[in-house]
């Protein structure tokens, strides 16, 4: 699967920028992906993502406790967002620390299931997540992409070639 | 340098954003920072702060979720443990320096609404009009007001 991260501009700001992995292939990003697959029925969770977004980018950061941490493999900063007061839907990302996120996809999450494996939909957009991940620290190790001086940016080489 | 990215779908989501309920969400995120950073400035852990208000872990990891609808007993049982106050109830006094340099001497009639503005400053901006007529008259430097 062919991918370049993008820079979401409408929901970056001076605390927290928002990435997500652009797919050639469906010509969109992950995330738009997300929005469109729970817009119609979740529509009130969505829109609660999104303003926790705008606050994390414009005044507060990405702060751990905002988020579901160690939702992938150990070490690989996958994590999710969810939504409240329900908590119906989980929306996986990458979290580097404050200051950048990389949007994934993901879908509900019900309340029958305890873990992401026993949902196909859910396991699949991890375990893309963490895919991504790996890509991105192999290019970080190889000194093919950096963090800005702000950590607010990636720079260097984003497209990528990965096998799923 | 990453591309910049937007799309329709993303702009028209982001103009749908009710400013009433986003306004909510960030006071109840920028809570949930502040007490982060108090415990970081403590160097205390969740778990310490919930012994210290009599608490289960769980409620800290609420508190901190940048979600919960903080009560104003809650806040005060946290300001309180932290012994640093959150929001300051009390108006800030501010003090203002007002140089003036007169050019020359002139009568200024006050008006009747003088008496009722708490110093020159707040006359001086209490309309374009005012301030000209002053200005006029008095040799105003730039900056004349300092806020301290």
């Amino acid at each position: 699967m062919n991918f370049k991260l993008v820079k979401l501009d409408d929901f970056s700001g001076e605390e927290t920028s928002f990435y997500s992995p652009y797919i050639e292939e469906y010509g969109e990003t992950l995330f738009e992906q997300f929005l469109r697959e729970n817009l119609s029925s979740y529509r009130n969770e969505v829109m609660d993502i999104l303003e926790r977004m705008d606050g994390m980018a414009h005044d507060t950061g990405a702060r751990p406790g905002f988020f579901k941490e160690k939702e992938g493999a150990p070490g690989d900063l996958v994590c999710a967002l969810y939504d409240k007061p329900g908590s119906k839907l989980r929306l996986y990302c990458i979290r580097y620390g404050y200051s950048l996120i990389i949007l994934g996809g993901g879908g509900p999450k019900s309340k029958a299931i305890r873990a992401l494996q026993e949902n196909p939909k859910l396991k699949d957009e991890n375990y893309l997540m963490r895919e991504i991940s790996n890509a991105i620290y192999q290019r970080q190790l190889d000194r093919e992409i950096r963090f800005s001086e702000d950590d607010l940016d990636f720079e260097g080489d984003l497209d990528f070639e990965i096998e799923i | 340098m990453a591309k910049r990215y937007s799309s329709p779908l993303l702009r028209e989501l982001k103009s749908q954003i009710d400013p009433k309920t986003k306004e909510r969400t960030k006071v109840r995120m920028k809570i949930s920072a502040w007490i982060e950073d108090q415990l970081k400035e403590k160097g205390w852990t969740k778990k310490e702060l919930a012994i210290r208000l009599e608490q289960h872990p769980s409620v800290v990891t609420k508190w901190l979720s940048g979600t919960h609808n903080f009560t104003s007993d809650t806040l005060a049982d946290i300001q309180r443990v932290f012994g640093k106050p959150l929001f300051s109830f009390t108006p800030e006094k501010k003090v203002f320096t007002v140089k003036m340099v007169f050019q020359q001497s002139v009568k200024v009639q006050a008006s009747s609404k003088a008496s009722s503005y708490s110093n020159w400053y707040d006359l001086l901006n209490s309309s374009p009009n005012t301030k000209s007529v002053f200005e006029s008259h008095l040799k105003i430097p730039n900056q004349v007001v300092n806020e301290c």
